[in-house]
């Protein structure tokens, strides 16, 4: 889109340059000079300037718009979470034997379900009335949740 | 004479056409990238909005795996080993998050620059517009009054003749 416009830009003022010249060679008098200093010369300025500060500045903003989407994209890959299935058992208090339990929850990703300890510990701070923690088995879920 | 110069006539007024056109191309062109900078600006937004939301949700899972550590410090019959983890869990979140506030600050950073070049590029599109329809009108003009120069003297030749 951008090196559309730009690029348009370019090929009218090529082609204008053009014209300019066939008329220089037509036109034959003093009046074509001054039209050539007065008008085209103002022209042919207004349009370089304008076309090679809107070319680097174009292309800046669109190094920077890059620039961040690859920052989005970082940020969202560390900021997901997975859903992580945990079954075990438990003594909950109100009940006067250990119970099974069975519920899902949503972990970062440095929870690692083989590490047994670490799953303990989520469903201990999460349930910190229950005693006597095991965990039988703990998966997450293979895609990422958006939260 | 007459004849070249009657060529001459007609060869301007073509020209002074193909000048008023690739004007207004200019003109046009300067139009849309003033335009372009609205989408520029757009898309910085959203860009924005998602670094900042993420960094919300890093700062969030810091937040819960300092709870979770926490709350088990608190506890009696943890294993040790559950301590380590979650140890290790609010290190790699805190890393996490240090990377995630440099990198919200750095792009803070690159939208202001962004959103003062959309406003320059804003700026001088609209004065590249203004400016370019002036010298167009001033050519044109100059080109039909040397036009209707060249048929007075066209006409002074052949009274004279």
């Amino acid at each position: 889109m951008n090196r559309h416009i730009i690029d348009q830009m370019k090929d009218d003022f090529a082609t204008f340059g053009k014209l300019n010249q066939i008329l220089l060679n037509n036109w034959e008098d003093d009046s074509a000079k001054v039209f050539h200093s007065q008008i085209i010369d103002k022209v042919n300025h207004t349009c370089q300037q304008y076309g090679q500060m809107t070319e680097e500045k174009l292309e800046r903003l669109e190094r920077i718009a890059k620039q961040l989407e690859n920052y989005a994209e970082q940020l969202r890959q560390g900021a997901v979470k997975k859903t992580l299935y945990i079954k075990g058992r438990a003594y909950m208090p109100g009940q006067n034997w250990i119970s099974d339990f069975s519920y899902q929850t949503t972990c970062d990703q440095f929870v690692h379900t083989t590490d047994n300890s670490s799953i303990v510990a989520i469903v201990q701070a999460e349930h910190p009335d229950w005693k006597d923690i095991v965990v039988t088995s703990a998966e997450t879920s293979e895609h990422n949740v958006d939260i | 004479m007459a004849d070249v110069k009657i060529k001459k006539v007609d060869f301007i007024e073509g020209y002074a056409r193909k000048f008023s056109e690739f004007g207004y191309a200019m003109q046009e062109s300067a139009r849309k990238c003033g335009q372009m900078t609205d989408r520029y600006e757009d898309r910085l937004r959203e860009l924005q909005k998602r670094i900042d939301e993420s960094c919300v949700r890093i700062e969030k899972n810091l937040e819960k795996a300092q709870k979770d550590l926490a709350r088990l410090y608190e506890s009696d019959d943890i294993h040790p080993a559950g301590i380590d983890s979650a140890s290790f869990r609010v290190e790699a979140l805190q890393t996490q998050h240090n990377t995630a506030q440099q990198i919200k600050g750095e792009s803070s950073k690159m939208v202001r620059e962004a959103h003062d070049i959309c406003n320059e590029l804003k700026e001088s599109s609209k004065k590249t517009d203004m400016e370019l329809q002036q010298m167009v009108e001033s050519g044109v003009l100059f080109l039909k009054e040397s036009v209707s120069n060249i048929r007075s003297y066209i006409q002074y030749i052949h009274i004279k003749q």
